[in-house]
Parts: structure tokens; sequence; C-alpha cells
């Protein structure tokens, strides 16, 4: 018997190890293929779903007897923090650098960022300014409520923060927030909001048809053209930068990355632009969701904060989709009707599927109803919005009883 | 501080700054048209 578990350690550990591991191994073994599959069926998105169910599959199946008799594996070891230790570590564990050097230090948040900048049309934000920060606004209320029902649920506030930022809808921001404020629940919130913002796009259309009556859903906008220049889009790039740099120290990172991208788009800056859009958001993301699935280990799953976690995250973006309709009504009002409330949605920051959902929701019930460029508008406003909110979380969380 | 009154905090200092940039966007927006103009006028 011994030979065999020591044979075919993968199958072997799961003999000596405590049975509600071996169990949970399992479960993740078989979640890690239907979420690979689901990607596969592009059900979820493929980008992130399939590197992260296979990472999930993977790190679950592939685990040996180390040295002393330890059970783990040769991927990762998200919890060394000694130099020296580290640096060994590091010849053996072939993740581990890319954990240590891009994921416990936030990078790769950024580097998502930087892409996701440089795919960002920030004019759109002229076409509506006030009408769209109004819609994201609301749209960041599944924060705010989610930190109250986090605390509520006994998380301590800085727990309780990191999964509120779900509201937001913004997966590096999720990343980065929970990596300052809550490193030992960053895996469980990251893989919790990647889910769930993989199915932003199944739900939303029914928040909008249960909140929207049909004769609203397709009513047709006036869409301003305001005169914006390149040299303004630059100049109002690099000052907004400026200013929530200035005012959130703590969030800059993810600030600067993003509107360094925004701003070398608008600089057409051609080899750069094509760099940040391709090999660095294509790269980042590759590792992303591979990282993420190999640190659902079975240990980590079986926390049981995880459970709380998986309330508060669908909570937050419901309260979130709400809030942004509840938005769009408040601008159809207060501009007497020229406003389709549907745009309400893509507030919520999931750029650009929210954009998306609007706009398809608004087409099946109009097919004359252009409204994409307010809602990605309201798209570019709400990631703006969650950036400041996050921002203000991480400055001021030490203020909570 | 009470989780309520921060939660209302944070969402406050969140519209401030929001509403702060968008007046920096729209402002900056105006005044390159308008010097725009007025540079066009003068060649």
């Amino acid at each position: 018997m011994d030979v065999l578990i020591n044979l075919f350690p993968g199958i072997g550990s799961m003999f000596v190890q405590d049975p509600v591991i071996a169990f949970t191994r399992i479960g993740l073994i078989i979640f890690g293929f239907i979420l690979a599959y689901l990607g596969f069926k592009r059900t979820l998105e493929p980008l992130i779903m399939v590197p992260m169910g296979i990472g999930m599959m993977c790190i679950n199946a592939g685990v040996l007897f180390l040295d002393g008799g330890r059970i783990g594996t040769i991927f990762l070891d998200p919890l060394v923090s000694d130099p020296a230790k580290l640096v060994d570590i590091m010849q053996v564990n072939w993740l581990q650098p890319v954990y240590s050097m891009t994921f416990s230090n936030g990078l790769i948040a950024c580097l998502v960022f930087f892409g996701i900048g440089a795919m960002s049309e920030i004019g759109y934000i002229l076409a509506r300014p006030w009408a769209s920060i109004v819609v994201a606004l609301f749209a960041e209320l599944g924060t705010f409520v989610t930190l109250c029902l986090g605390i509520w649920f006994g998380l301590a506030p800085n727990e309780a923060a990191s999964v509120a930022v779900i509201g937001g809808a913004d997966g590096p921001m999720v990343l980065f927030t929970s990596l300052v404020l809550a490193p030992e629940l960053f895996v469980p919130i990251s893989i919790i909001a990647y889910l769930y913002l993989s199915l932003t796009y199944a739900g939303y259309p029914y928040i909008i048809k249960m909140l929207i009556p049909k004769k609203y859903r397709g009513i047709e906008v006036d869409i301003p053209t305001p005169e914006v220049s390149q040299k303004a889009k630059f100049i109002f790039t690099i000052v907004v930068c400026f200013v929530l740099c200035i005012l959130l120290p703590v969030a800059s990172p993810l600030i600067m990355s993003f509107f360094l991208g925004v701003a070398i788009k608008e600089a057409e800056i051609e080899p750069f632009r094509q760099l940040l859009e391709g090999p660095i958001t294509y790269g980042s993301t590759l590792f992303l969701g591979l990282l993420l699935g190999v640190l659902c280990e079975a240990q980590t799953i079986l926390n049981p904060k995880v459970g709380i976690l998986v309330v508060l995250g669908i909570v937050a973006l419901a309260v979130s989709g709400v809030g942004g309709i509840i938005g769009g009504w408040v601008v159809y009002f207060a501009t007497k009707k020229n406003y389709n409330p549907v745009i309400g949605i893509s507030g919520v920051s999931c750029l650009p599927t929210t954009a998306k959902i609007a706009q398809k929701t608004a087409y099946e019930e109009n097919p004359y109803c252009i409204i994409m460029p307010l809602a990605m508008g309201a798209g570019v406003s709400g990631l703006i919005v969650s950036a400041i909110a996050t921002g203000v979380f991480i400055s001021t969380i030490f203020l909570i009883r | 501080m009470n989780v309520i009154l921060y939660s209302a905090m944070c969402y406050g200092i969140t519209i401030v700054i929001s509403f702060a940039v968008i007046a920096i966007v729209v402002g900056i927006n105006k005044f390159m048209n308008r010097y725009g103009k007025h540079e066009e006028g003068e060649v």
C-alpha cells in the first residue's frame, strides 16, 4: 500500500490527508473542470475561466510528498515571507517568481489597468458628463451597502471593505484592495469577484427587465457630439490623474496605471499602445487567471469566512445593479425624460460588458435606439468612481470601530 | 466610528471627489475649445 501511495502521490495523498481536505480537493478538481468547460463554451469569460479552471484542477491534483513527509505542491507557496526562504523556494516552485513579484505587490492589477486604460475612450464621458457621473455614483451603492452588511456578518472592517469593492464590478480593483487590506482573504475574494463578474452578463438583463417597464427600455435619446480635441483629452487625462493621485495616494498605483494607458492612447504612441493592448493585457490576464486557480487549494476554500464572502459578493453586485438603474431613473426625470434609464446599468463599471448589456436590451425593444456612447461614458465614469471609492476605503478604514 | 456613519462619510467623499473630477474634465474641455477657437481667430 505504501508503495502505491508513494508511486501515485496525487491519489495516495488523499488517503493520508484529513478526509475533509481530500473530499474538498476532489470537489475543487470537478469545479475547476466545470469552470474551464464553461469558459470554453463562452458561458463564462474564457480569458479568465480557462486558465483559472485548469489551475484549480492541477493544484488540487498535483499534490505530492515533500521533504520531511509534508504534503504540498511544487507550484507556489503563498505564505512564505522570509526573504531567505523565498529565494530558496523560488528554485523549486515554478510559479513562485510570478506570484512573489507580480501578485503580492499588486503589480498584476496595475498591468491589467494599463490595458484597460489603453482601450478606454475617455471622450465618451463628455457626451453627457453630469448624467454619467450621477449614474456611476448610484451604481456604487452596492459597495457601501456591502461594507455595512460585511461588518454585520462579523467580518473585520478591512475584510468587509475588501469584499465590498466587488460592488464596483472591477476585477483588478478588487484584487488590489484585498491585497492591501486583507491579504489572507484575497484569494477567495478575487475568485468570487471574477466568477460573479462573469455572471453579470447573464444576471443584469433580468434586473433591467424587473425595474424598467418595456415601453421605457427603447427610449431614443439625444446624443450630443461635443467638440473635444485630442489635446484637450490628453490634458484632462493627466490633470485628473494628478488630482486623484494627490488626493488618494494609496490608490495611486492603480490610478496612474489606468490614466497612463489613456494618455498613451490619446498621445497616439502606437508602439506603446499596441504593447499595452496586446501582450501586457493578455499576458497579465493569463497569469491572473492561472494564479487565482492555483491559489485555490482545499485549505484556502475551507476558510469558514468563504460562505459569507459568497453571499456578500452577489449582494454587492446586485445592489450596484439596482443602484445603477435607480440612477438611470433619477437622470430620466431630472432631464425631463431625455434619457434612457437602461443606461443606468452601465454605471456598474464592468467595462464594456454592462454597456453592451444596456445597448442589447434597448435594441431588443427598439432597433433604432442607440445608447452605446452614453453607456460607455457611464462605464468609464463608473471606473473612475470605483477607483475613488477604493482609495477612500484604503485611506480611511482605520476610522471604523 | 459607527459603520453606517463611516459608509455614509465614504460615500459623501466619493461623491465630492467624483463631481470635482468631472468639473475638471468639463472645465478643461471648455477652456481648450475657447482657446483653440481664439487661436484660430488670430490666424
